[in-house]
């Protein structure tokens, strides 16, 4: 980061700077919490400063850095309603969503 | 000259009988419905069932009635306590619906156990397949009450190349989603899925009972084309705090 910029591409993965480096920026995202993870936060929804871009795992340490309980917590993300892996890098998030599988029956 | 899905021509399924295509009543009369789990789950799906269709059901579980069972578990009475609820809920379906075909197992269903009740095993060789006895299909139906359990069924349905129709519930919470075949658990919950700590105990009676609803409707999504249902690759979560549903896509 740093400097003018003169434009924005977008390759379709990252947003790029004049120079075709990745840019990064920030977005106010929205946070949704299920099942005991809304108790472990103090909330079912929340909206965030996450910097992106950034992968699914970076993502996860940044919501456990604003709620450390989450570290022990088994879940999966949603980014727009799609489970992504841990390793997919993430250019935007419009809704992520942290879903812990219920087991009982 | 009497058709398969003539026993559905009964005025007991008046109801629904019209919004059933025939394809899908011959499903449902051609499929041996083996159902994991009789708790919360499995009472209010196999209730639905058995009153939708005199349906060929396999039930297992190993457990007895305990008495904190019965806040949700629609089947069983005071009376019942201590009794195995597989032979339970048999009995109670068979008073429901008299047309089902339907054998208790008190046991938890796993491959040794399904190996055990059934001379074709699920773990058949390559190129060949495990035996529906008196069934074209087989699905099962995923009631249980933990992940472990679950990875115990998944090889069953993969050799018989059966659908899992899931539910799982908690607290307030619940879920359902249906793996067809060539999917399994991980590819919804992710691979350390039968990591995930056992249900905490405390749970609501409608939820299951609302879970159930979705797995049934699943089901008959299944029968009216096999392929392809609302929920293949689709998980539907509920949150009963807030009455809502959300649809996320885990294929």
């Amino acid at each position: 980061m740093g400097g003018d910029i003169d434009s924005i591409t977008y390759n379709g993965g990252d947003f790029l700077d004049t120079r075709g480096a990745p840019l990064h920026y920030y977005c106010m995202t929205r946070i949704r919490y299920f099942g005991p993870l809304t108790e472990l936060t103090g909330t079912n929804e929340e909206h965030l400063k996450i910097t992106f871009p950034l992968t699914v795992g970076e993502l996860r340490g940044a919501l456990e850095q604003q709620h450390p309980a989450l570290a022990a917590e088994s879940f999966r993300i949603a980014v727009d309603a799609v489970i992504r892996d841990t390793d997919t890098t993430l250019s935007a998030a419009g809704e992520v969503a942290c879903l812990p599988a219920f087991a009982g029956g | 000259m009497s058709k398969p899905t003539d026993a559905l021509r009964n005025e007991r399924y008046l109801r629904h009988y019209e919004l059933l295509s025939e394809n899908a009543r011959h499903r449902l009369l051609s499929t041996r419905f083996i159902v994991a789990g009789a708790g919360g789950l499995g009472c209010h799906l196999l209730e639905l069932l058995v009153r939708i269709a005199p349906v060929q059901l396999e039930i297992w579980d190993p457990a007895v009635l305990d008495a904190p069972d019965l806040n949700r578990q629609a089947l069983y009475t005071p009376q019942d306590l201590g009794q195995p609820k597989a032979t339970l809920a048999v009995e109670r379906l068979t008073a429901i619906n008299p047309g089902i075909q339907a054998v208790a197992h008190v046991r938890a269903l796993n491959v040794t156990a399904y190996n055990e009740q059934h001379q074709s095993p699920p773990h058949a060789p390559q190129g060949s397949s495990a035996a529906a006895p008196q069934a074209a299909h087989s699905a099962l139906l995923d009631c249980l009450d933990s992940f472990v359990a679950r990875a115990g069924i998944e090889p069953i349905a993969q050799a018989l190349a059966a659908p899992i129709f899931h539910g799982g519930v908690e607290l307030w919470y619940g879920q359902s989603t249906t793996l067809l075949p060539g999917c399994g658990y991980s590819d919804a919950f992710g691979p350390d899925f039968a990591a995930r700590a056992p249900a905490a105990k405390p749970i609501l009676p409608h939820i299951p009972a609302l879970i159930a609803s979705l797995q049934v409707a699943e089901i008959l999504a299944w029968c009216e084309s096999p392929d392809s249902t609302p929920l293949s690759g689709v998980l539907c979560v509920y949150d009963g705090r807030r009455h809502r549903l959300d649809h996320i896509q885990w294929r």
